[in-house]
């Protein structure tokens, strides 16, 4: 992987238990809501935005019911109708991110790495946030979505990745899907000559399941390709092998494009689309199958100028 | 508020007392707020440390805070605040839900005509941007508050002083069976104020 002359940051978050499929979307929404507030790029959290928002709503349907059967004024001043119009229009585009993660995510088994790029472009970002998502693993609990981002909260917020990060000023927010070439992805534009960049800063986050996958891993070794058995799973949740020379290799000898693969049992063999079977970069002559996949809305920062401008009147009531 | 007695790259004891007990301030408020300890049209946004701060208008809350801040203050003046907790507590079962605890390093050596440090304004107030940041985050793991809560302020001091009129000695208020979550600290060189969070384990 290009990470140029500055190493990146990384960040090894651990779940006791197995992440199914929806929830790791969750996770990226969640992932997303935090980066663009902890780099100042949405001036409070996107709840508490979301909740203004809702209350101004409120209020002005109440205006408007007032001022019914009159001519509506619109009252705000220039720069308070700017300001209403940024919030309004990144609200906007992080709900169409957040509802076409979660849709991809449905709908497409194998997105194994997320990029959110903060700067000018993709391309030549200022910070780079890649999220490896865990493959799933065979045994365990499956862990509820509160589980999960408490555990994943609690682990970036004690391990305090971006504390010392300098303040940055408001850009442009990209969110790119890695998944398979042939995969049926909608809405995300592909991006086949997309590299992830060797500039700015790099920040790693890898999540791993563990519950089960030591068994499964000692098990491994002493199989071939064709002796799999693993049962009680689906097909297509199987655990990260990119640690495992073994599995690895048995991989490699199975041919990506087989579609044969798909009509087998899977019951008794580890399909070869499987997230971890395909696990990018870390499997020697598969990276070409996998492509990034570029949401088509970007999220511009802004910063609260509103709040500035009470700012005055209340320290007067505090002081 | 602290501007006057902290100076761009040096910082007195009575500046200090001022930058510690206005973050006491602003991260009080954002813990209410973020925690739902009072209804969220009762704030208003503040620009503070380079962040969209929520500070409450409610006017009973505002003069009990301004007391407590006010003593706190004098506890920090004499170098004698060593914790300041935010406990919050079920409104039915009185049980301790949450507990926020700052803390407090003070040089003792340092006194009010000491020489001024040397530590810049803008250093300090970036570590405390870091802590404030990191209060507001923290609503992603912390357990969702079920029950109306209520909260109240311990403050541990040196062991000689004295119990002010309005203040009543109490217990720790710790939670059996907690989680702990080690946040930012700052230091204003004359104060270090390290923060953290306990809460319920549930799990």
């Amino acid at each position: 992987m290009p990470f140029g002359k500055h190493s990146p940051l990384t960040c090894l978050v651990e779940f006791d238990g197995i992440i199914k499929g929806q929830l790791r979307g969750n996770i990226v929404t969640e992932m997303l809501k935090y980066v663009l507030y902890q780099r100042q790029q949405i001036p409070q959290t996107y709840e508490q935005l979301k909740q203004q928002e809702q209350l101004k709503q409120q209020e002005q349907s109440k205006q408007d019911k007032q001022q019914e059967g009159e001519t509506l004024q619109l009252k705000r001043k220039g720069p308070q109708k700017l300001q209403v119009r940024k919030l309004s229009e990144a609200l906007e585009n992080i709900e169409a991110l957040f509802h076409n993660i979660n849709q991809a995510f449905s709908n497409v088994n194998y997105i194994n790495q997320v990029v959110i790029t903060l700067g000018g472009t993709p391309i030549s970002p200022k910070e780079t946030y890649i999220i490896k998502l865990p493959g799933g693993v065979f045994e365990g609990s499956i862990l509820s979505k509160k589980e999960v981002i408490q555990t994943l909260f609690r682990t970036l917020i004690s391990q305090d990745l971006l504390g010392d990060f300098r303040n940055m000023s408001t850009t442009n927010s990209y969110v790119l899907l890695q998944a398979p070439r042939n995969s049926e992805m909608q809405w995300f534009e592909p991006k086949a000559a997309y590299k992830l960049p060797n500039r700015g800063k790099i920040i790693e986050v890898s999540l791993v399941c563990n519950q089960g996958s030591n068994a499964l891993e000692a098990d491994l070794t002493n199989v071939s390709s064709s002796d799999f058995e693993i049962s009680g799973i689906s097909p297509l949740e199987i655990s990260t092998v990119s640690t495992e020379g073994t599995l690895c290799n048995s991989l490699n000898d199975m041919s990506i494009n087989d579609s044969s693969f798909a009509s087998q049992d899977v019951d008794k063999e580890v399909s070869p689309n499987s997230p971890d079977a395909m696990a990018t970069s870390d499997v020697e002559g598969h990276d070409s199958e996998f492509i990034w996949y570029q949401a088509p809305v970007s999220v511009r920062g802004f910063r609260d100028k509103r709040a500035s401008a009470k700012m005055s009147s209340c320290m007067d009531i505090w002081a | 508020m602290a501007a006057s007695t902290c100076q761009k790259n040096a910082i007195t004891l009575k500046g200090s007392t001022e930058t510690v007990s206005e973050f006491f301030m602003y991260g009080i408020n954002s813990i209410l707020y973020q925690r739902g300890i009072y209804p969220p049209e009762t704030f208003t946004r503040v620009q503070k440390y380079g962040l969209t701060v929520l500070m409450s208008t409610d006017e009973k809350l505002k003069v009990y805070l301004q007391q407590v801040l006010k003593q706190v203050k004098d506890w920090l003046l004499d170098t004698t605040l060593q914790k300041l907790v935010i406990v919050i507590k079920s409104l039915d079962t009185n049980e301790v839900m949450e507990r926020w605890q700052f803390n407090v390093e003070c040089d003792k050596t340092v006194k009010t005509d000491s020489k001024p440090r040397e530590k810049s304004e803008k250093e300090i107030q970036k570590e405390i941007m870091g802590v404030i940041r990191q209060i507001t985050a923290s609503v992603t793991f912390l357990p969702l508050l079920e029950t109306a809560c209520v909260f109240d302020i311990l403050a541990y001091t040196d062991k000689d002083q004295d119990v002010p009129e309005t203040w009543g000695e109490a217990g720790p208020h710790f939670i059996a069976n907690s989680q702990e979550v080690r946040l930012r600290s700052f230091t204003t060189t004359i104060h270090k104020v390290d923060a953290m969070v306990a809460y319920r384990n549930d799990d």
